[in-house]
C-alpha cells in the first residue's frame, strides 16, 4: 500500500481536494436551529400537551419588554412605553400586545360603573404620580405590569409558535425607533431562543478561528518545523469542511451541539497527522539515512496499525452519542465521527503523499536537538519513577477513584435553558430581572376542563392559587378567579357582598365574563379561558426555572389536584426540560455503555484478548469516574453539553493506552524486561502521547470562552478529563503492567 | 357591544350622507335602499376564532330616533346564559349619553355614561346612530374607478371622515347595476387593510318599497385572523317606536 499512496500521489491529493471542495460548496445551504424544545422528540408528553394547549388558548408564546429605571411611573417613561405598545401592536408577527395601557380600572362612582382604563390621565405632578402608585399597587390588572418597587416596568408581548423568532429584531427595531434615558432590556423563552441562535454562530466564527490559532502555536511548539503544522492543519480544515458539507447535504441544522462538531474535530483529528509527523521527525533525525520518499512509507507501516485502531475506538466512542434520544446529540456524533473517518484517511494516504513532494529537513538542526533533549529528559525521569513506584501509583489510583465515586453521588441533573447563559450576558440579566421582580418567564399551565365557570371549580382554582405561591420557587399565579374578582367591583359597591368575591351562580360569572369580553377585552380573557368557555388554566410562573423546582412544583400540583375532576393535566416549557434531564441521563448511560462496549470489543479483538479490553477501558473508566466526581463534588450539574463528555472521553482517551500497550508489546517483543520497556515506551511513545493530549487540551480550551455556560463547563472539564486519561496512560498502566505482567503483551 | 357585532352594518346605514358629486350620487342611491332607523332587527352572529373554534349568539336590537335623541337597545337571546343581558344606548345631541347594562344572573343594572371611551367598551363607539347623525361634509368622497367583484362590476369609491382623520380610509365596491354595497375594506392610517366586510343575500322589506338589505355579512378582522358571519333572520321597520320601548325590563334569570 505504501508505494501506491507514492506511485499515485498526485491523485490522491487531488481527489482529496476535490472532494473537499464539493462539501466547500455545500456550506452555505445550512441552517441554524436553536429552540431547544426541538432537540427533543415531538412524542414526549409535555410537548403533546403544550401543543394542545396552544390550540386551545392560542398562541402562548410570550416575550417581556422591561424598561429599567429608578422610577418608572412618570409622564416620560410611561409615555414611551405605550409609545412602544402602539408601535409593537403593528407588527405581523404578534399576537397581541398586553399592556398596562389596556388595563380597566372598573368601580362605581356615584351610582354610575365606570370602567376606565387605567391610564386615561396622566397626572402633572409628583404628588400625583405617587397617587398613582398607590392606585398601580391595588389593581390586580395593572400591577402585574409593574415591579415591586417601581423600578421596572414591562409589556407582554404574544407570539404565534408558528412566527419565528427573527421578529426579535423587528422589536428591536421598535425599541430603536421609540428612544429614552431607561434600559430596555427584553426575555421570554422565544428571546433565549433567539440569542442562543445568533450566539452559535458568534461561537462558530469566534471559537472556530481561536481553536485553529492555538492547533497551528501547538504544532509549532511541538515540532518547530512548518511542515509539521501545515500537514495536521490542512487535514483539520479538510475533515471540517467536510462534516459541515454533509450536514448541509443531509438537511441537518446548526444546533447547540454543533459548536462542539469543529472543536472536536480541531482536537481530535490532527491527532494522527502528529504521531505521524512526530515519527517523520525520528527518522529524519535518526542515524539511517532515508529519503523523503522512503521515510513517508515507512512512516506508513510503522504507525499504520495504532493509528488505525486509535481511529477506530474513537470513531465507536464518539458514535456512542447515536444512542442519544436527542436527534441534535446522534448527528453530532455521526457527522463527528465521519469527520474524524476522513482526517484518518487523510492521515494515512495524503499526509504521506503531500509529505513527500517536500524535501528533507537538514539532520543537524540545532533546535531540534535542544528540544529532544528536553523532552527525553522529562520523560526519561518519568519512566525511572513510575517503574520505582507502581504500587504507590496504584493506591494513589484506588483513593481518587473512591473519591471520585463518592462525588458521583452529588450529581446533579439541570438542563433549564435560563442557565446556559452567563449572569452578566444580555439574557442573563433580563431573566435574573424577570425571575426577581416578575415572577419569572417560565409558565406551567394547569388545565380545567368540563364547566369551568361553576363556583365550585372557581373556588377550587382559588384554593390552588394560594397554596401553590407557598412554593418559594412560584413567583405568581393567575387564573380567571382574579379576573373574575375584579369584575365585580364594576357590579357591587364596595361594601356589599359580592365585592371582590366569585360570584354565587354560574350564569352570573359567564355574564360577568362575556360583558367584559365584549368590551373588547378577549386578549385579557384568552390567557385563562378557551373561546367557549369549556377549558380554563392556572399560569404559574417560575422564578426559579431549575429541574429540581420544576420538579417538586409538579408534584405538589399532582398531589394536591389528584381528585379534581375538571383537572386534565399539567404542562409548561419546565416541564419539558425535567423530561429532557431524563433523556440527558438515559442518553448518558446508553451512550456510555455503548462506547466502553465498543472500545473493549475492537481491543479484545485487536490484541487477541478480553484482558486487553479491560486493561485499555480501565484508565479511561477511571477519568470517568473521576470527571463525574468533581462534577459532583463542585456542584456542576449534567446538562445537554456535559452530558456528552463520556463518549467523547472515551474516543480520545483510550488512543494514549493503545500507543502505550502497542509500543510496550513491541518493546517486549525485543527482549527488553518490563521495567526497561516501560521506560523506552515513555522515552519514545510518550512523546507523541502528551502532544497527542496536549493538542486535544489545547484544541477544546477555545469553549471556555463560549458564550454558553454549559460549553464553558465542558471546555473546561475536558481539559479535566483528558489530563486525567494522560497521567492514567503515563502512570497507572505502566504501574499495571510492571505488577500484573499480562500474557497478552507478551 | 352592538358595534362590534354590527359594525359591519354600519356602512349600510350610513349611506345618505356619503354622497358627493358622482361618487354622491352612487351613494345616494345605494342609501336610499337601506332602512336606517326606527327598526327591529333579529340577528344570528357565529364569531369564528382563528383557531376555526367559533361561538354562536342572537341579539334582538331595536333602534329608534326621535327628537334628536337616538336609541339602541340590545337583547341577548342565545346562548341560555347570556340570554337577557340588555344593553341600552342613549345618545343625546347635546350632552353626553347613557349607556345601561342589566345582567339578569345578579338582576344588577349598572349605568354608565355615554363618554366615547365607553362607547368603545361596550363597542359602540361608531354606532348606526352616530353615523346617522353625521354630515355630509365630514365625509370625503373619492370615486376611484370600477372593479369587478365576484363577477359584478362595481364602483369603487373611497371614504374618509374627516372628523376622525386617526382612522384610516375605507374602499367601498357598489354593483353598478343595483346600487348594492358588496364590499368595504377599511384601511389602518399605515395603508395596511385593517378589515374586510362583503354583503350578500339582499332581500326586500315586505311593507317598505324599494327598500332592500343585505341579510349575509362576513367581517374579516385582519390582524387577528378571525371573521364574524352575521345573518339577518328579520329586519321590520318600527315607525311605532317610542321612547318606553327602550327602557329595560329586570327578568333575573
Amino acid at each position: 500500500m505504501q508505494d501506491k499512496i507514492i506511485k499515485y500521489r498526485s491523485i490522491i491529493v487531488i481527489a482529496a481536494t476535490v472532494i473537499t471542495l464539493l462539501s466547500l460548496l455545500l456550506v452555505p445551504r445550512l441552517q441554524v436551529n436553536a429552540n431547544v424544545d426541538d432537540y427533543v422528540p415531538d412524542t414526549i408528553k409535555n410537548k403533546v400537551y403544550l401543543k394542545e394547549l396552544d390550540s386551545i388558548f392560542g398562541g402562548s408564546e410570550m416575550i417581556l419588554l422591561m424598561l429599567n429605571s429608578n422610577d418608572v411611573v412618570k409622564a416620560a417613561t410611561l409615555n414611551r412605553l405605550e409609545s412602544l405598545a402602539l408601535d409593537l401592536s403593528t407588527l405581523e408577527g404578534l399576537d397581541r400586545v398586553i399592556s398596562p395601557f389596556n388595563a380597566q380600572e372598573i368601580a362605581i362612582e356615584d351610582g354610575m360603573m365606570s370602567m376606565t382604563p387605567f391610564f386615561e390621565k396622566m397626572p402633572d405632578n409628583q404628588t400625583g404620580f405617587e397617587a398613582l402608585k398607590k392606585r398601580i399597587a391595588s389593581n390586580s390588572m395593572t400591577n402585574r405590569f409593574f415591579s415591586e418597587d417601581f423600578s421596572l416596568v414591562s409589556l407582554v408581548l404574544i407570539k404565534n409558535t408558528e412566527t419565528p423568532d427573527i421578529i426579535i429584531e423587528e422589536i428591536k427595531e421598535v425599541i430603536a425607533a421609540n428612544p429614552g434615558p431607561e434600559e430596555t432590556l427584553l426575555g421570554g423563552l422565544p428571546f433565549i431562543r433567539h440569542s442562543i441562535s445568533g450566539n452559535i454562530l458568534n461561537d462558530l466564527i469566534v471559537l472556530l478561528p481561536i481553536a485553529m490559532f492555538l492547533m497551528v502555536f501547538m504544532l509549532y511548539f511541538s515540532f518547530k518545523e512548518w511542515k509539521g503544522v501545515f500537514m495536521p492543519f490542512l487535514i483539520v480544515l479538510m475533515s471540517i469542511i467536510l462534516s459541515f458539507g454533509l450536514m448541509a447535504f443531509l438537511g441537518w441544522k446548526i444546533s447547540l451541539f454543533s459548536i462542539l462538531m469543529p472543536i472536536m474535530i480541531i482536537a481530535i483529528a490532527n491527532d494522527y497527522g502528529i504521531h505521524l509527523i512526530a515519527h517523520y521527525q525520528d527518522l529524519a533525525r535518526g542515524e539511517e539515512t532515508f529519503t523523503m520518499k522512503e521515510i513517508c512509507k515507512q512512516i506508513y507501516i510503522d504507525l499504520k496499525k495504532p493509528i488505525v485502531i486509535t481511529g477506530i475506538t474513537t470513531i465507536g466512542g464518539i458514535l456512542g452519542l447515536l444512542s442519544h434520544t436527542m436527534m441534535p446529540a446522534a448527528e453530532l456524533g455521526v457527522l463527528t465521527a465521519i469527520g474524524i473517518a476522513f482526517a484518518l484517511l487523510l492521515s494515512l494516504w495524503f499526509l504521506p503523499a503531500m509529505l513527500s513532494f517536500f524535501k528533507l529537513k537538514d539532520k543537524n538542526s540545532a533546535k531540534s536537538k535542544k528540544k529532544n533533549a528536553l523532552l527525553d529528559q522529562g520523560l526519561a525521569r518519568l519512566g525511572n519513577w513510575v517503574t520505582r513506584h507502581p504500587k504507590t501509583i496504584i493506591a494513589s489510583s484506588i483513593v481518587v477513584t473512591v473519591i471520585g465515586v463518592i462525588g458521583v453521588f452529588f450529581l446533579k441533573v439541570d438542563t433549564n435553558v435560563e442557565s446556559y447563559f452567563s449572569a452578566k450576558s444580555e439574557v442573563g440579566r433580563s431573566t435574573k430581572l424577570i425571575n426577581e421582580k416578575f415572577g419569572g418567564s417560565q409558565f406551567i399551565s394547569l388545565l380545567f376542563s368540563g364547566d369551568v365557570l361553576t363556583p365550585e371549580v372557581m373556588k377550587r382554582m382559588e384554593f390552588y392559587e394560594k397554596e401553590l405561591i407557598k412554593d418559594p420557587a412560584v413567583g405568581l399565579v393567575s387564573s380567571p378567579v382574579s379576573l373574575v374578582k375584579e369584575l365585580s367591583k364594576g357590579f357591587y359597591e364596595p361594601m356589599e357582598e359580592g365585592y371582590n368575591e366569585i360570584p354565587e351562580t354560574s350564569d352570573e360569572i359567564y355574564q360577568l365574563i362575556e360583558m367584559f369580553s365584549l368590551g373588547g377585552n378577549e386578549d385579557d380573557i384568552s390567557q385563562y379561558l378557551d373561546y367557549n368557555y369549556e377549558n380554563a388554566r392556572i399560569l404559574i410562573s417560575l422564578k426559579d426555572g431549575s429541574n429540581s423546582a420544576n420538579k417538586r412544583v409538579l408534584k405538589n400540583l399532582n398531589a394536591l389536584t389528584k381528585d379534581d375532576p375538571n383537572v386534565q393535566y399539567a404542562a409548561g416549557a419546565g416541564l419539558t426540560e425535567i423530561e429532557l434531564a431524563d433523556i440527558v441521563v438515559k442518553g448518558q448511560i446508553k451512550s456510555l455503555i455503548f462506547a466502553l462496549a465498543v472500545v473493549f470489543i475492537i481491543l479484545s479483538f485487536v490484541l487477541r484478548s478480553p484482558k486487553a479490553g479491560l486493561l485499555s477501558g480501565l484508565p479511561i473508566t477511571i477519568a470517568i469516574v473521576v470527571l463525574f466526581g468533581l462534577m459532583g463534588i463542585f456542584g456542576i450539574a449534567l446538562d445537554i453539553a456535559t452530558a456528552l463528555l463520556s463518549s467523547i472521553m472515551i474516543g480520545v482517551g483510550v488512543d494514549y493506552t493503545i500507543h502505550f500497550l502497542w509500543r510496550f508489546k513491541s518493546e517486549r517483543s525485543r527482549g527488553n524486561d518490563h521495567r526497561k520497556a516501560v521506560r523506552i515506551t515513555l522515552n519514545t511513545s510518550g512523546r507523541g502521547i502528551i502532544i497527542n493530549a496536549l493538542s486535544v487540551i489545547v484544541g477544546f480550551m477555545p469553549l471556555i470562552l463560549s458564550n454558553f455556560t454549559p460549553l464553558k463547563y465542558f471546555g473546561a472539564l475536558i481539559v479535566i478529563s483528558i489530563t486525567t486519561c494522560l497521567i492514567s496512560s503515563l502512570f497507572l498502566v505502566p504501574a499495571i503492567v510492571i505488577l500484573t505482567r499480562p500474557k497478552f503483551l507478551e | 357591544m352592538l358595534k362590534l357585532k354590527l359594525a359591519v352594518l354600519v356602512a349600510v346605514f350610513c349611506m345618505p350622507l356619503m354622497g358627493q358629486n358622482n361618487a354622491r350620487d352612487i351613494f345616494e342611491k345605494a342609501a336610499d335602499q337601506l332602512l336606517t332607523t326606527n327598526l327591529e332587527l333579529s340577528l344570528e352572529i357565529k364569531e369564528v376564532a382563528s383557531n376555526g373554534r367559533f361561538k354562536e349568539k342572537q341579539y334582538n336590537v331595536l333602534i329608534g330616533k326621535s327628537e334628536g335623541v337616538e336609541r339602541t337597545k340590545t337583547i341577548v337571546q342565545h346562548p341560555p346564559k347570556l340570554k337577557g343581558i340588555t344593553i341600552v344606548i342613549t345618545d343625546y345631541p347635546d350632552e353626553t349619553g347613557l349607556i345601561e347594562i342589566f345582567t339578569p344572573a345578579n338582576g344588577k343594572i349598572r349605568k354608565m355614561k355615554a363618554t366615547p371611551k365607553n362607547m368603545e367598551l361596550v363597542n359602540s363607539g361608531v354606532s348606526i346612530a352616530n353615523y346617522t347623525s353625521k354630515d355630509t361634509s365630514e365625509l370625503s368622497l373619492e370615486f376611484k374607478g370600477t372593479e369587478e367583484f365576484e363577477g359584478k362590476s362595481c364602483y369603487k369609491l373611497q371614504v374618509v371622515d374627516i372628523l376622525d382623520l386617526e382612522n384610516g380610509k375605507t374602499m367601498y365596491l357598489i354593483e353598478k347595476n343595483t346600487y348594492r354595497i358588496l364590499k368595504i375594506t377599511a384601511y389602518n392610517k399605515d395603508g395596511t387593510e385593517k378589515s374586510i366586510t362583503t354583503y350578500s343575500d339582499f332581500q326586500s322589506i315586505g311593507e317598505l318599497k324599494g327598500k332592500t338589505q343585505p341579510m349575509f355579512m362576513v367581517n374579516k378582522d385582519i390582524k387577528k385572523s378571525k371573521h364574524n358571519e352575521i345573518k339577518i333572520l328579520k329586519i321590520n321597520s318600527r315607525p311605532d317606536l317610542k321612547e318606553e320601548n327602550f327602557t329595560i325590563e329586570p327578568v333575573i334569570n
